[in-house]
Order: C-alpha cells, then structure tokens, then sequence
C-alpha cells in the first residue's frame, strides 16, 4: 500500500525537516512521499555540521536548520526542489546497504531529468568513486558526489540524503533548477569567497542544461508521478 | 562481553576503507539496555543510521567517542549481556 503523496509548493525547509521528522516518529506502515519547492531561501546543515550553525546576528535574515540525515550543507530555495520517501522496512525499495538505498531514486531522477531533454546519470559506485572530489568543498552537499547522485555534463544536479531507523528509512533529494545563490551559502556559514566559483563549476541545473522550458513548470508533478509508479512498483516486487 | 558494530549489510557497497563518524551516543557507560534499543547514531555516506543493541545488557565501555570516526567491522561499543 501506498499513501500521503503530493506536491507542496512554495513552502519552507523547516516545514519540509518536520515533516520529514514526523515519518520516522512512528513505525512507516506505507510508502509515503512528498515534492518540495521552496518560497525563500534556507540552508539545510547535515547531521554532523553541528559546529557550523552560524551564531546568532550572523544568519543574515536566512533561516539555517539542521537536518537528521547526514552530508553537507544544503541551500534551499527557489532553485531547488526537494524529495522526501519515506518506506517501510521491508518494502521492495528498501535494502539493508546504506549505498544499494539511494539507488532506485539517484535512477528515477535521472529518468525525469532525460524525459525533460536534461542528459543526465545517476552515478553508479565505481564512476562516482573515480570523480575526484573538489578540494575544500565537502562541506557542501552539492560540492561532492557520492554515489547513485546524479550529474549532467559531469556536473552534480541532484544530491541524496538519508535517514534510517528502525521505524523505516527516509530518503532525501534536492535537484537544482536554476543555479543557486551560492554567494549566499558562503557568506552566512564564512567560506572564502573564492568557494562561490567552485560551487557554481562542479554543479549544473535543469536551467543551464537547458531542460524543456514548457515542461519545468510541471516538474514537480511529474516527479511526483514518478515516485508514485516507482514505488507501486516496489511494492509489488516486495511483495 | 559482545562486541557491537554496524551490521556488515550497512557496508555491502561501501569502498573499503571508507571512514563513518559516531555523530552521538544515546547511552553511557554503565547504562543498562534492553534488546533493540538504540545505543548511538553513526554517519555513513550521508545515510545518519541507528546502532542498536543486539541483546540486553549493560554498557561496559564506549570504543570509540562521538564525533570519531571507524572503519566497517570496528567495534563501538562493548556490551556485558544480562539474562
């Protein structure tokens, strides 16, 4: 069975993070999911970036959250869409190996992305491992790759995250659109400015990739169509 | 005593050598838990997952601290079992 899926446009990270939070809280029973687009901008810290929470005055009017799942600071905004799945234990798209996990979503990504005229890949382990990663970027989701993300042109355009418990696992996602205010990220968390060219050389967009403009409107749903097929799929083959 | 690590299924597809990070301990040493409870959660490439205790117990001694990082198969956390 599969429930609680849409899209929720033009809304805040911090509504995405408590949402996200909700699912794992109690045991997943079905598969649900959610596309995110964002209204303003906010950064997103991994897990582990603790120490990097701005102090207070520093934020510069953004809201900067920490979310469960590991890896590098996120911006989001209107840039961005954002994914959340989360499934049970069990279910067909679920796998015990933290790196098997992303892969169903890096692929179905992908798939969208080329349906839109955008080349784009999801990274299998051994190419993901070969692309070296940029030097002092790590600290930034979309400064490294890791493996089933998703590149065009050689190009970060879609990061993975997640969270896993034993209420089920929670798969993230966030796909570029256009190319992000990475100045932005920079200043509020005190990178040298020199990391805003970097950023904006190692990642791509839908936008840049110059993905179907009729269709970028509606990405969002057909994303949201996507997971709904994949998914139903899963489950049968999880039986 | 009983060793715990992160269950070798976790690292299927993971590059040897790959480095996780203990992001926080739930318990301390002395604590006594119960079969299932969550005793820390660790990072693995960007997955934050949960380590739990395979059987009841007391915590004789965190091996490695939060914030450290270990290798796959390297004991975290060494359990006196109970019942």
């Amino acid at each position: 069975m599969i429930a609680g899926a849409g899209v929720r446009a033009k809304t805040g990270a911090a509504v995405e993070q408590d949402w996200n939070e909700r699912q794992l809280a109690q045991q997943v029973r079905a598969a649900v999911w959610q596309v995110w687009t964002y209204l303003e901008p906010s950064i997103v810290l991994g897990c582990s970036q603790r120490t990097m929470l701005p102090a207070a005055g520093a934020h510069r009017g953004r809201e900067v959250l920490l979310r469960r799942s590991g890896g590098g600071a996120v911006l989001a905004g209107p840039w961005m869409l954002g994914l959340s799945v989360a499934l049970p234990v069990g279910h067909g798209l679920w796998s015990p190996d933290v790196i098997a996990s992303y892969r169903w979503l890096g692929e179905l990504l992908a798939a969208v992305l080329r349906e839109g005229g955008v080349l784009a890949s999801a990274l299998p382990p051994p190419q993901a491992r070969a692309m070296a990663p940029t030097d002092g970027l790590q600290w930034a989701c979309f400064g490294g790759l890791s493996p089933w993300e998703v590149v065009a042109g050689g190009r970060k355009i879609a990061g993975l995250a997640q969270v896993r418990s034993r209420n089920g696992v929670l798969l993230s996602a966030g796909v570029l659109l256009s190319a992000p205010d990475w100045a932005l990220l920079c200043t509020v968390l005190g990178r040298p400015p020199a990391q805003i060219a970097s950023l904006a050389s190692v990642t791509t967009s839908w936008a840049e990739q110059n993905g179907d403009t009729a269709m970028a409107a509606a990405l969002p749903q057909h994303l949201d169509a996507g997971l709904r097929a994949a998914l139903r799929a899963g489950e049968i083959s999880g039986g | 005593m009983m060793d715990v690590a992160v269950p070798a299924d976790v690292w299927q597809d993971v590059e040897p050598g790959t480095e996780a990070l203990v992001e926080a301990w739930l318990v301390k040493e002395g604590d006594r838990v119960k079969a299932g409870q969550v005793l820390a959660k660790v990072v693995i490439i960007k997955a934050n997952v949960e380590l739990t205790a395979p059987a009841a117990g007391v915590v004789d001694r965190i091996l490695v601290a939060a914030e450290e990082t270990f290798k796959a198969g390297q004991p975290l956390v060494r359990l006196r079992p109970t019942g």
